[in-house]
């Protein structure tokens, strides 16, 4: 597998501030397995359209639990997380 | 001589008639069929067929656009044309409808139809703007979402510490 450096916005640290205890620690056991894998199947990896058109460049999402999503983009060999939350447009 | 299938109107006649000598006005007869309609069923006709096109495109979008997991920049330039010509000839139809309703005192009878293509063209706009628009104009997605996507383009990064 290629060699990513995992990156992250400010706001993705924002946002993860703002989820509860319990969502805080799904969020790292899950990124255990992105930072593995960002493509790992188990995390329900999936592009998202509207927000890709928008951006003019893929943006993908993983599944954390339930509702809960983190959104990240590709950038070379850099993997970046942007934001985490529980916004329908990020299902 | 046996007579033309149709004589060209004489703004036109030079024009078509340069280099040949002639001073007919005349152009070899190669008549188009014209459905003979007038302009009410003229217009239902393209009503018909607008709406037809609507519904077509709502699947083509669909398929090509918003499922489709290979999103490509010619699926996003066919979505734009679609959307264009859509509201174009949406106008278009509301226009002649208002003037036949103008000329024929019948408002009243268009105004349903007129109605309904604005809602339509209204909501092919929002598409438009919805797919082809600015980040920052879309109400519907999350401000940490443009902020995230704003720090992401301008190379503002952190190790992921999580």
């Amino acid at each position: 597998m290629a060699k990513y450096e995992f990156k992250r916005t400010a706001q993705f640290k924002k946002s993860f501030d703002a989820l509860n205890p319990a969502q805080q620690e799904a969020t790292k056991a899950a990124f255990k397995k992105f930072k593995l894998n960002p493509f790992d199947p188990s995390l329900r990896p999936h592009k998202i359209n509207r927000l890709s058109a928008l951006r003019r460049r893929v943006v993908r999402s993983i599944t954390i639990e339930g509702d809960l999503r983190a959104v990240f983009t590709i950038d070379g060999n850099k993997i970046i997380s942007e934001d985490i939350g529980t916004h329908d447009i990020y299902k | 001589m046996s007579k033309p299938a149709f004589e060209v109107p004489p703004v036109l006649a030079p024009r078509l008639n340069r280099g040949s000598g002639s001073s007919q006005g005349l152009v070899e007869a190669h008549e188009e069929w014209i459905q003979d309609e007038d302009l009410g069923t003229s217009l239902k006709r393209r009503f018909g067929e607008w709406l037809k096109d609507l519904s077509e495109s709502e699947v083509l979008f669909k398929k090509h656009v918003y499922d489709n997991e290979d999103l490509k920049a010619s699926d996003m330039r066919q979505h734009r044309i679609r959307i264009c010509t859509l509201i174009a000839e949406g106008e278009k139809l509301a226009l002649d409808l208002l003037i036949l309703a103008n000329e024929t005192n019948s408002e009243s009878l268009v105004k349903t139809f007129v109605e309904s293509i604005d809602e339509t063209i209204k909501k092919l706009l929002n598409e438009f703007v919805a797919w082809h628009g600015k980040l920052d104009d879309q109400p519907d997605i999350p401000e940490s979402f443009k902020k995230a996507a704003q720090e992401s383009e301008s190379g503002k990064l952190e190790d992921l510490d999580i």
